[in-house]
């Protein structure tokens, strides 16, 4: 890929790879496929179902009904991309202002163990849940 | 942390005009809505626990207050979509300034009129709308 700036006159540069560069591609990827279901998702739950109407029930009827395995997959693909975008943008910030190189990979591994933790939990939830 | 805050001063006070508004805005709904996400997962994980709980955490989102953050979350989630958008445009189809300038109008007159419906369909049911 050509990353071309015509009007500064800047010069072309190459894909080149690396992990930052694919961490900088990564964001604008899933950046559209959430904008896709992430917002689809807040349409659903906040303006058709309205979040005052959720019950245990809707939980039910979304993960074991007869759409169960796509509310499943959805579900999962949302946690994934969710959580992958907002901590690599957590690390950024991290990278941004904490400048000191043992508090700035403190608070990044912190970050790591935290997305560990919470993609597992909601994994599980999404795949064990039988109602 | 005197450095952290230092690197955040200088983040603030610099005057970069609306494309720097928009990044600090991008930064702070982004936090926002990582953070949101990160409890979302774990109010879930309680639907495991059985009805009742589940119930006990869900009447914890029905309170005012918290129908009041909701508004913010949905604006969050929607600038931050849009804003990106404008941003993935910049990086790879609009290097004008020209053009910079209108996108960001275009984003604001996307981004307005959806919060204030997602606002209206939130928060009506609170003064019985």
């Amino acid at each position: 890929m050509e990353i071309v700036n015509k009007e500064y006159g800047l010069p072309k540069e190459k894909f080149k790879g690396g992990f930052e560069t694919w961490a900088w591609f990564f964001m604008r990827i899933s950046g559209v496929l959430l904008l896709l279901i992430a917002v689809l998702h807040l349409l659903i739950m906040h303006v058709f179902i309205r979040v005052e109407n959720i019950e245990y029930s809707t939980v039910v009827d979304r993960w074991t009904g007869s759409w169960g395995p796509f509310w499943k997959a959805y579900d999962i693909a949302l946690l994934v991309f969710a959580l992958m975008h907002g901590f690599n943008g957590l690390r950024w910030v991290v990278d941004d202002y904490i400048k000191r190189p043992g508090w700035n990979a403190f608070v990044k591994a912190l970050l790591l163990v935290v997305f560990i933790i919470v993609i597992g939990m909601g994994a599980y939830t999404v795949i064990g849940f039988t109602g | 942390m005197g450095n952290a805050i230092s690197s955040l001063w200088k983040g603030i006070t610099y005057k970069g005009g609306p494309g720097h508004y928009a990044f600090i805005l991008h930064r702070l709904t982004g936090i926002g809505v990582a953070t949101f996400v990160t409890l979302h997962i774990v109010d879930n994980f309680v639907v495991m626990f059985g009805e009742d709980a589940f119930s006990e955490v869900l009447n914890l989102y029905s309170n005012p207050i918290m129908r009041l953050l909701e508004v913010f979350l949905i604006f969050s989630v929607i600038y931050h979509a849009f804003n990106g958008l404008r941003v993935i445009i910049m990086d790879f189809w609009a290097p004008s300034s020209h053009m910079q300038q209108k996108l960001w109008y275009i984003m604001w007159a996307i981004v307005l009129p959806l919060s204030l419906v997602a606002a209206w369909f939130t928060l009506a049911p609170i003064f019985g709308l």
